[in-house]
């Protein structure tokens, strides 16, 4: 198998792995760190398909989605301390306020 | 080395920067309108008249850009076309109400003055993401306005409700986000370009495609069906709606839906709506599918609904069903874009207004407006009773407001494409919504009021909101022929 190959198949890996993470953990501290696994996974196949088929448009973006990333886990954070605040814990399973 | 061999940036001429100044104005705003906010007294007040007349200025000159002739920036990433153009004035004039709606209940709900700064930060991300046709920078403006939102979600930071909200639309939203960016490297991958309508030429010249290409698309459907909200991927939908602020749920409702609608829209017609590949027929029939599906669930869970915003929030996944009708019809009619985008915009009046006339009604922190709670409140306040119930009407699909005309074209096109099953679905499915849209109009009127009824917060902007969007809903009710020939001109 050619390296290609291989790092498309961890990007799949790694995106595989973030999405249970984000469905199984009940940890908001978990989830959030899956959503980054998976935005993460997304930057290795861009970066690994731009390599391949020689174009730079790949990579650029990857800058992009890091600055997101880091927005993204910045609100994440404290829309987390907001449910900490309200609820006293973390875990998803307190916050079961809206049900129907 | 020269810096313009490693930029080569383009200089933008007198009539592109002319088409970019809304958004720049927008921006700008919202950067003035943080800045003003921190004042101590009067901090609210100062952000509102920033953000309400920077939003004004972007409408007038998207107005008047729209004799200016269609440029497309960054190669064709952004195209700014009449079509987009007037999509953009669109989302503005959301932004617009959604600003007026907020001025007053921000106090009551303890929001934040940057609440108005985050509602032109995300309407600029709504007007690049209906205007790009390039992936990824669709990714990018999806962020923008998604981010913005889950702030406002969960922004009422003493209400466990909204916590609980803003925490089930952050990861839900992260997840779809992630799997339109998973899915668009995936298909980047196999056909080597981001770009939509390079991306329909590549394929249409193909008769089978690789098994990465068809993952990809999957994944970004999936998260596609998740902002609009369709069935399988519905579950957010009811408790964002009821967890957040009305304001802020009125704004969500209208323009989220619209932006990520069109967006979706886009995507299925370049990439989905390709008769030359047998396996794209999959997608098709998964639409058809849930548009079905969506249609019958969203409007049987209504039914048993007694809360009035998370009644509205099932009504508004049976929407999406319709609204997938039209989407699945543009497969054999072009002509159909033009009836989506009617009924996403009357249906985005009707939604602002109905949860203005809500917010009116609501104490702080409070959950949700019970139905026995609105008993015998429209002989009490005959006009907003009366308000209510046009938006209601309108939602329902009755003749002589613009819901009317919304479904009539979104029907008719779907029935000229051949889509008859689809369309009996529909029409049944919104005999059942009937019920549940007249059932509020009876508990407004017809009913005595019982020991707990709502209080009356008179609020000038929620009123002035609602007023707005009542009238505009008569107005394109009663004489729809000019907007209609409007924007089937501009949808060619």
């Amino acid at each position: 198998m050619t390296n290609e190959i291989l790092i498309q198949l961890l990007a799949a890996f790694l995106f595989t792995t973030g999405m249970l993470i984000v469905l199984l953990r009940r940890d908001t501290i978990m989830i959030l760190m899956g959503i980054e696994l998976l935005l993460n996974a997304a930057n290795l196949s861009l970066v690994a398909f731009s390599k391949t088929g020689h174009m730079i448009e790949g990579q650029v973006q990857v800058f992009f989605i890091i600055t997101i990333a880091a927005a993204e886990s910045a609100i994440g954070l404290s829309i987390l301390v907001n449910l900490y605040r309200n609820f006293g814990s973390i875990k998803t399973q307190t916050a079961t306020t809206l049900k129907g | 080395m020269n810096i313009n061999s490693i930029f080569p940036l383009q200089s933008l001429g007198y009539s592109e920067i002319m088409q970019l100044l809304p958004l720049f104005i927008i921006s700008l705003g919202a950067v003035f309108s943080l800045i003003i906010g921190t004042h101590k007294e009067k901090g609210h007040s100062f952000a509102f008249l920033t953000s309400f007349i920077f939003l004004v200025c972007a409408i007038v000159q998207s107005l008047l850009n729209m004799q200016l002739v269609d440029v497309s920036i960054l190669g064709g990433t952004l195209a700014l076309t009449q079509f987009t153009k007037t999509l953009s004035i669109m989302i503005l004039f959301f932004a617009l109400i959604a600003v007026m709606l907020t001025n007053g209940q921000d106090k009551k709900e303890g929001l934040l003055s940057e609440i108005y700064a985050l509602i032109l930060f995300a309407s600029a991300g709504m007007i690049l993401m209906v205007s790009t046709t390039h992936l990824l920078f669709m990714f990018i403006a999806l962020e923008i306005m998604s981010l913005a939102i889950y702030v406002m979600v969960a922004m009422r930071r003493t209400s466990q409700f909204s916590a609980e909200a803003g925490l089930k639309y952050f990861v839900l939203g992260g997840l779809a986000s992630a799997m339109l960016l998973y899915g668009s490297s995936l298909i980047f991958g196999s056909l080597g370009s981001f770009e939509l309508v390079s991306l329909a030429k590549i394929l249409s010249g193909m008769n089978t495609i690789s098994p990465i290409f068809l993952i990809g698309l999957g994944l970004v459907v999936a998260a596609m069906l998740f902002k609009i909200g369709a069935f399988p991927f519905h579950g957010w939908v009811p408790d964002v709606y009821q967890g957040a602020a009305t304001n802020v749920t009125a704004f969500m409702g209208a323009a989220v839906k619209f932006t990520a609608f069109l967006a979706f829209a886009k995507i299925a017609q370049n990439l989905i709506f390709i008769s030359s590949i047998p396996q794209l027929k999959w997608f098709q029939n998964f639409i058809w599918f849930v548009a079905a599906a969506t249609m019958i669930y969203g409007n049987f869970v209504a039914i048993a609904q007694t809360e009035l915003k998370r009644m509205l929030s099932f009504s508004t996944i049976a929407h999406s069903g319709y609204l997938l009708i039209g989407l699945y019809a543009m497969n054999a009619k072009d002509g159909s874009t033009s009836s989506l985008v009617l009924y996403l915009f009357f249906y985005a009046l009707a939604n602002l207004g109905s949860f203005a006339i809500i917010s009116l009604f609501e104490e702080k922190n409070q959950k949700d407006l019970h139905l026995e709670q609105i008993a015998g409140l429209g002989m009490k306040h005959p006009f907003l009773g009366a308000m209510l119930t046009v938006f209601l009407l309108s939602m329902a699909g009755i003749p002589l407001t613009s819901g009317f005309i919304g479904k009539y074209g979104l029907f008719s096109s779907a029935v000229t494409a051949g889509e008859v099953p689809l369309v009996v679905i529909a029409v049944l499915t919104s005999v059942v919504s009937v019920f549940y849209y007249l059932r509020v109009i009876v508990y407004l009127f017809m009913k005595e009021s019982g020991k707990e009824v709502a209080k009356y917060n008179p609020i000038t902007g929620a009123f002035i909101a609602a007023f707005v969007s009542a009238v505009a809903t008569l107005q394109f009710g009663i004489f729809p022929k000019a907007i209609i020939q409007f924007i089937k001109m501009i949808s060619r």
